[in-house]
């Protein structure tokens, strides 16, 4: 190929560094890789109007057992990390999706690094995919997908209560109301002053602003 | 709608005082799909409820779609937004329990909503059933939705 051959960069565009926003985006699935300073999975999309990217950092489940709160049994890490790669295989990849519900059993590894090597085995195939992501406010200003997708019923079935990834999303009001408040927020205001706290400051600096006082200073001065 | 009530005792199992009346929303003279935010509730009218194909205890959710920026309310029997645990039961006097957080939130775009089938989802668009409430026409304006 000749130096001077546009073909190599036909689909190069101009893609923005920044992070998107919080709510629902139309991205193009990146990649897939298991972090290299952390335990986790990072999927990269990049929205597909060149407005930002975001990578999504899917942790590694430290237990298995279910917790208790005042409300009843909630599922567990591994049960909420295994729901949100369920939503992403059925988005990305329908067909292993299809699978996954005759021969799940199959699909498993003996320890994390294995999982996301065979998880990115299948997901490299998808690459260039284009779906929809949900973003909503997490940690500080960071956004992500909900951290808490799956729920329990009564009787202690697991299901899903949110999609996070995939065509037609919607959001919910709670968290339509998180992006809508995250999007508003403004610094704490100041704290007024009580009254005649700051009153001889306050008289200080009017000396010093006062300009007769700075025509003198100036008068004074040798040249 | 059809409210059936009926007396039964426990000790003889027998059923008695059979009545069935028919229930009709406070919405039902308008004849359209229309859908209110009351103080507590939704009311639906019959029309609504008949376009959704629901049942009593059926749960019903409200969700959002973002379009250009702006979200659109999408109503639905609660499986089709994948939570079935979300949203509440149709009762039988044609309500559906609505407080709190997602009342909160539906009532930024007005009181009284008009169903409209885009894409095999239910929008719940703004319409204006008291001439002279001028909130829902303010709305509108608001929300760019055009006229109704």
């Amino acid at each position: 190929m000749g130096m001077f051959n546009m073909s190599g960069v036909k689909d190069a565009k101009v893609v923005s560094n920044s992070f998107l926003k919080a709510g629902i985006h139309d991205v193009i699935f990146k990649s897939i890789d298991k972090s290299e300073t952390m335990n986790a999975i990072e999927l990269r999309f990049e929205a597909v109007d060149g407005s930002g990217i975001h990578i999504e950092r899917i942790w590694e489940p430290r237990s298995a057992e279910r917790t208790q709160s005042q409300f009843g049994a909630n599922p567990s890490e591994q049960e909420q990390f295994m729901c949100k790669i369920k939503q992403v295989i059925d988005a990305l990849d329908p067909a292993l999706s299809k699978r996954l519900e005759t021969d799940g059993d199959k699909f498993q590894a003996p320890d994390f690094d294995s999982f996301v090597k065979l998880l990115k085995k299948y997901l490299d195939k998808s690459v260039g995919t284009q779906t929809q992501i949900k973003l909503v406010p997490t940690n500080g200003n960071y956004v992500g997908f909900p951290t808490f997708i799956a729920s329990l019923t009564k009787e202690g079935v697991l299901y899903m209560k949110t999609r996070v990834i995939g065509e037609g999303l919607t959001l919910n009001a709670k968290e339509a109301t998180a992006i809508e408040n995250a999007k508003n927020a403004k610094p704490t205001a100041m704290k007024p002053t009580n009254d005649g706290e700051l009153d001889d400051l306050k008289a200080d600096f009017n000396d010093v602003n006062d300009d007769e006082d700075v025509a003198d200073d100036f008068a004074k001065m040798p040249f | 709608m059809l409210q059936i009530s009926f007396n039964f005792d426990e000790l003889t199992k027998a059923v008695t005082n059979i009545k069935v009346v028919t229930v009709s929303s406070k919405l039902d003279s308008f004849n359209l799909p229309l859908i209110e935010l009351d103080k507590n509730k939704l009311v639906l009218s019959t029309k609504a409820i008949e376009l959704l194909e629901l049942k009593i205890d059926d749960r019903v959710a409200i969700n959002y779609e973002i379009k250009d920026g702006k979200y659109i309310p999408i109503i639905s029997k609660a499986t089709d937004f994948i939570d079935e645990n979300a949203g509440n039961k149709l009762k039988s006097n044609c309500c559906i329990s609505f407080r709190g957080e997602q009342r909160q939130f539906l009532s930024q775009f007005g009181s009284c909503f008009i169903l409209k089938l885009v894409n095999n989802k239910f929008q719940m668009l703004p319409y204006n059933i008291e001439p002279k409430n001028n909130q829902i026409n303010n709305f509108l304006n608001f929300n760019n939705y055009g006229n109704v």
